[in-house]
């Protein structure tokens, strides 16, 4: 019985842990994903701004 | 006991819509930042504490003015006579139990879990996303807390072996604001939004939880609260449109309790859905929604027969002297209750299982 309800708690925290990975992995993922493609356009136009002046 | 086929094809098809609304905040924010050609983690100020009015209001509520004003709610109950006479005996010391322990217990756990677990986990990702524009926070953190919130709702009542988890909740032939928090503890403290937002809060959505938290916890305990603040929208006509966009948006009493009726047939309940707690969107998306406008007559399981709180909120390591309860040691996983059949289906169906009681 004690082996039956550990198992059972262990199964609802494995669901439980499931449902949150996936939010997660999706709203991180994304916001990583955001940061580093845009400092990549970003980095592009760097050169452009900066470039000395030849006047 | 198994799942039914039709619901578990259902909760698939749902489960991939899902994961396209919680990428859709920051793909909107990427191309929102794209559009604008902006880089807010180059800008500090973008990391800085909001203030004003409505911050300095979710400042009061996130302390103990939320306390305040639950308390208040429920004297407001009281004076009402909300709270039948069947709230004496074993149901008051539940849900007295069931109030303080998210308070006593379940808070400085969590606090703990923010504190020393994920700092000692990821000690350089603190603060990591903490150029989130605010608004942009707010819409993610809706999204990744309460879609989450739907989904561990709706699972323990689709899912059969989960239901005895949720059972407390829905066992009170009653509503009011104290029915929030009765659950079982085990269902509280693996709360998988909550998890999810603490996280969140940890790389840097701090100031957007604070914001969704309140309005949050404001919609959920007035949508189980028995003061009907919905009612007016239904009675005038004018206030229709309202209502209607109101009634799909958040959860109002009319649906959530719905949620918590004892019968399904009347028109009028629905435990068979209405699972959104902040958001009664997802079950419109869903197609989990009845909105009807009225309010259940009868509410709680219709075979409860008082388990011990001890059972209720610490099941399954101590069980109901029930017999036949579902929390009871040799209990069914979800006790057949061929009441709640429509007619001429109670052989077809085995039990109300599949869409776990209420």
């Amino acid at each position: 019985m004690v082996l039956a309800d550990a198992s059972l708690l262990l199964k609802k925290i494995a669901v439980g842990v499931v449902i949150a990975a996936i939010p997660l992995l999706i709203v991180i993922g994304g916001l990583t994903l955001t940061r580093v493609v845009l400092e990549r356009q970003a980095g592009h136009q760097v050169p452009l701004q900066t470039q000395p002046s030849t006047h | 006991m198994r799942m039914d086929r039709a619901v578990k094809e259902r909760i698939f098809r749902n489960a991939a819509l899902s994961l396209v609304i919680y990428a859709l905040p920051p793909a909107l924010m990427f191309a929102w930042l794209s559009l604008h050609r902006q880089t807010p983690w180059s800008h500090p100020a973008f990391t800085g504490h909001p203030t004003g009015l409505f911050w300095s209001f979710c400042e009061l509520l996130r302390g103990n003015g939320f306390l305040i004003f639950i308390i208040s709610l429920g004297l407001i109950e009281f004076s009402l006579g909300r709270y039948t006479e069947e709230w004496r005996g074993n149901e008051t010391v539940l849900d007295i139990v069931c109030f303080a322990l998210p308070r006593l217990v379940f808070a400085p756990f969590f606090a703990w879990f923010s504190l020393h677990v994920l700092p000692s986990i990821a000690p350089r990702e603190h603060n990591a996303f903490g150029w989130v524009p605010l608004f942009w926070g707010i819409l993610m953190l809706c999204v990744a807390d309460d879609l989450t919130h739907y989904w561990y709702h709706r699972l323990h009542h689709e899912v059969p072996w989960l239901w005895r988890f949720h059972r407390t909740h829905h066992s009170a032939p009653y509503m009011g604001m104290s029915m929030a928090s009765r659950q079982n503890a085990f269902f509280t403290i693996f709360f998988s939004q909550t998890y999810v937002t603490s996280i969140l809060v940890y790389l840097g959505l701090g100031p957007a939880a604070t914001a969704v938290l309140t309005i949050k916890s404001i919609i959920t305990i007035t949508a189980h609260s028995s003061v009907p603040w919905d009612k007016p929208f239904y009675q005038h006509k004018v206030l229709h449109p309202i209502a209607w966009v109101l009634e799909r948006t958040i959860s109002t009493p009319a649906t959530h309790h719905a949620h918590h009726a004892a019968t399904t047939d009347d028109g009028v309940g629905y435990y068979k859905g209405n699972f959104g707690n902040m958001f009664f969107l997802w079950d419109v998306l869903f197609g989990t929604a009845h909105i009807s406008r009225r309010y259940p007559k009868t509410y709680g399981i219709s075979h409860y027969q008082g388990d011990p709180w001890y059972a209720q909120v610490f099941w399954p390591v101590f069980k109901s002297n029930v017999p036949g309860s579902e929390l009871a040691s040799d209990g069914p996983i979800v006790r057949t209750d061929d009441s709640r059949l429509p007619s001429g289906a109670k052989d077809a169906i085995p039990a109300p299982a599949t869409s776990g009681g209420d």
